[in-house]
């Protein structure tokens, strides 16, 4: 393995490989900064020019630029809301009230970094763990999907700002807008309104970007102000060396969140838009401050950004060595690599074990990569964005938005879709049910209700088919897991709470929650 | 004193559920066994929200922190719906230009003269056109086009 290693680094080190990657990388990134435009838009549209060339430059170029893609979709969703990826919900979480609080270029800086440590372990994570990781991910049947969703969902207990009950309406909110469309198993046309182009369901990007860039439009446009100051003083005294070092001085945060990308990854159908989200929950969990979690906390981006960038080499995983695809872009590499007469297993690894090892260095060359340029084409739109006057930015972020959300389906009623969902959620929010926890049911919503029905459907055999949810062990671990994280943030709201009253703590500091 | 915020926000909740429930119509044996749990569900949370709201008296339902003016409020909606509404007849690069110049204008915080007017509808053209470029020309997707 170390000499087919060897090979695949040398062959990246030339002159015509590293353009290539740099030439994908770019393109990726300005592909995820655009909302609208997912990675997997991006990857199929690259598809055709790779058919020209040899296999191992197309899939070079094609890992790269979902690398980079993953990357560019933090730009937006720090700058102005709008995750430019699925794979950047959680970024935005925390990036755009950091470009509130004027500390925008350390977002920039801090998803950059992060990026690069979860590429660079995603990379580890397939070079190393590979087969034995496939193989156990081949265990998790349908009732293991439906509580990856559970799980996904009591991360409402810690995004919920306000009151639980509130977040929890949001997410059901949330799976209830997933449920409209063609049912998952069994095929119903469920909550159409007789539009024929719901019946695809509510498009996740348009979504996305109704649900978290709209009501920002709205209050730019009412205030005609920005939230957002220029440049705030102390940031200017930050120089980029010690914005890095910062970042770089929460290596746990950095290792776990990037653990949790690359293992959720490896999930068939889970991805990026899965993992950062957990990441995020996860960070807040350990964190010793999870208050200052969604006012601006760089630790929520560096969870989100080095978990969504470890998916990639997590995900390829189950591709190279399964042929199932881990998230919706390594589909259409498996695509690639059957095009090319590749059958992705063991096999893959003895009879084309160049090709399979440069392409994993090329990810890692990418991720390396990812610094230099992030670091000049991201801090170069951070002051962009930042200078331009109000009236510009508003009508900007419109022009985007309408792009975006038509960009997909290249349909208008996605338009009408996504300004529906904004108004909905500005107003849903002035009584407190926010837009994250809808966007974690929207996205959750899918994978749980498949995982519930085929659960019930393959059980079918048994006296009571429901009780196979809680008896398989993987089932019960991730049920504890489950419980554990529900309960969490209602654990450490208590602590607080006695810890305050204890030192004798403000009216303010302990009305926070009483949920 | 009740809290209005919370009523108002559990009965909207209430009437999305009763727009959903009506519109059942399943097929298959488990077609509707999630989405009719995710409506009891949120019917029952809503029903909860509503009597927090009535007896609950020392709670803000309302977020007036981030409370826009009326006349503000009025003016993103109504800018951002006649955009949208227009898209399919006007199509993106000249609906563009109008809504983007439009926007910027009514946003300025000062009477705008003709000079501000001419500025603003320039960078409308130079915006809405790069992107129209880049789009089209670039990535190949198609963007709605004038049909008037």
């Amino acid at each position: 393995m170390f000499d087919l290693l060897g090979q695949g680094l040398l062959a990246n080190l030339t002159l015509s490989m590293l353009l290539l990657v740099l030439v994908g990388t770019l393109s990726g990134m300005a592909i995820g900064a655009m909302p609208g435009l997912s990675a997997t838009m991006g990857i199929a549209l690259l598809v055709p020019f790779t058919f020209a060339m040899d296999p191992t430059p197309g899939l070079v170029l094609l890992g790269a630029f979902y690398m980079g893609a993953i990357y560019g979709g933090s730009f937006t969703a720090i700058l102005i809301n709008a995750p430019g990826t699925p794979s950047s919900i959680a970024t935005a979480l925390d990036g755009y009230p950091l470009t509130k609080k004027g500390r925008s270029e350390f977002a920039i800086v801090g998803a950059t970094v992060s990026s690069f440590v979860g590429g660079i372990i995603g990379v580890i994570a397939l070079i190393f763990l590979a087969p034995p990781l496939a193989q156990f991910a081949l265990r998790f049947g349908p009732q293991e999907y439906f509580w990856v969703a559970m799980f996904g969902m009591t991360i409402i207990a810690s995004l919920s700002s306000g009151t639980l009950l509130k977040g929890l309406m949001g997410g059901l909110l949330g799976l209830l807008l997933a449920t409209m469309g063609i049912a998952p198993v069994g095929g119903d046309v469920r909550f159409t309104f007789d539009q024929s182009l719901l019946q695809g369901g509510i498009p996740l990007v348009p979504a996305l970007i109704g649900l978290f860039t709209i009501p920002e439009v709205i209050r730019l446009i009412a205030r005609r102000t920005r939230d957002a100051e220029v440049v705030d003083a102390d940031q200017q005294k930050d120089s980029l060396l010690d914005m890095v070092k910062d970042i770089l001085g929460r290596p746990l945060n950095l290792i776990k969140s990037s653990i949790i990308g690359a293992a959720v990854g490896i999930l068939p159908g889970a991805g990026g838009s899965v993992a950062n989200l957990v990441a995020y929950n996860e960070a807040k969990r350990s964190s010793k401050h999870p208050e200052t979690f969604g006012k601006g906390e760089i630790d929520g981006v560096v969870a989100s950004e080095s978990a969504n960038n470890a998916t990639v080499g997590g995900g390829m995983i189950p591709t190279l060595t399964l042929g199932v695809p881990g998230t919706p872009p390594d589909a259409i590499i498996l695509g690639v690599l059957l095009l090319h007469g590749l059958r992705p297993g063991a096999e893959l690894f003895e009879t084309s074990g160049s090709l399979v090892y440069t392409f994993i260095i090329a990810l890692a060359v990418s991720a390396v990569m990812m610094v230099p340029v992030g670091l000049v084409a991201g801090r170069g739109l951070q002051r962009g964005v930042m200078a331009l006057p109000v009236r510009y930015l508003a009508p900007s972020i419109a022009v985007l938005a309408i792009i975006g959300a038509y960009a997909i389906r290249s349909s208008v009623v996605d338009v009408y879709i996504m300004l529906a969902l904004g108004v909905a959620t500005y107003l849903l929010a002035l009584v407190g049910i926010e837009g994250a926890p809808i966007v974690l049911g929207l996205v959750l919503g899918v994978i749980a209700e498949k995982g519930l029905v085929q659960g019930i459907l393959v059980s079918s055999g048994v006296d009571m088919p429901w009780t196979t949810f809680f008896t398989r062990p993987i089932s019960l671990v991730l049920i504890a897991m489950c419980v554990l994280s529900a309960i969490w943030p209602l654990i450490q709201k208590r602590r607080a709470g006695r810890s305050n009253t204890g030192a004798g703590a403000t009216p303010s500091a302990v009305q926070g929650g009483n949920d | 004193m009740t809290d209005m915020g919370n009523i108002v926000g559990g009965f909207a909740t209430l009437l999305f559920c009763l727009i959903f429930w009506v519109q059942r119509d399943y097929t298959s044996e488990y077609g509707g066994l999630f989405p009719d749990a995710v409506l009891i569900a949120l019917a029952v949370l809503s029903l909860l929200l509503v009597a927090r709201g009535v007896l609950w008296r020392h709670e803000s339902g309302w977020d007036w922190t981030g409370r826009l003016t009326f006349g503000g409020l009025a003016r993103a909606l109504a800018l951002l719906v006649a955009w949208v509404v227009s898209l399919p007849v006007l199509g993106y690069l000249i609906g563009g230009i109008i809504f983007f110049a439009l926007m910027a204008v009514l946003m300025r915080t000062t009477r705008p003269t003709w000079k501000n007017v001419a500025l603003d509808l320039a960078v409308a053209v130079a915006v809405v056109g790069v992107f129209y470029l880049a789009f089209t020309r670039l990535l190949f997707v198609t963007l709605p086009e004038l049909t008037l």
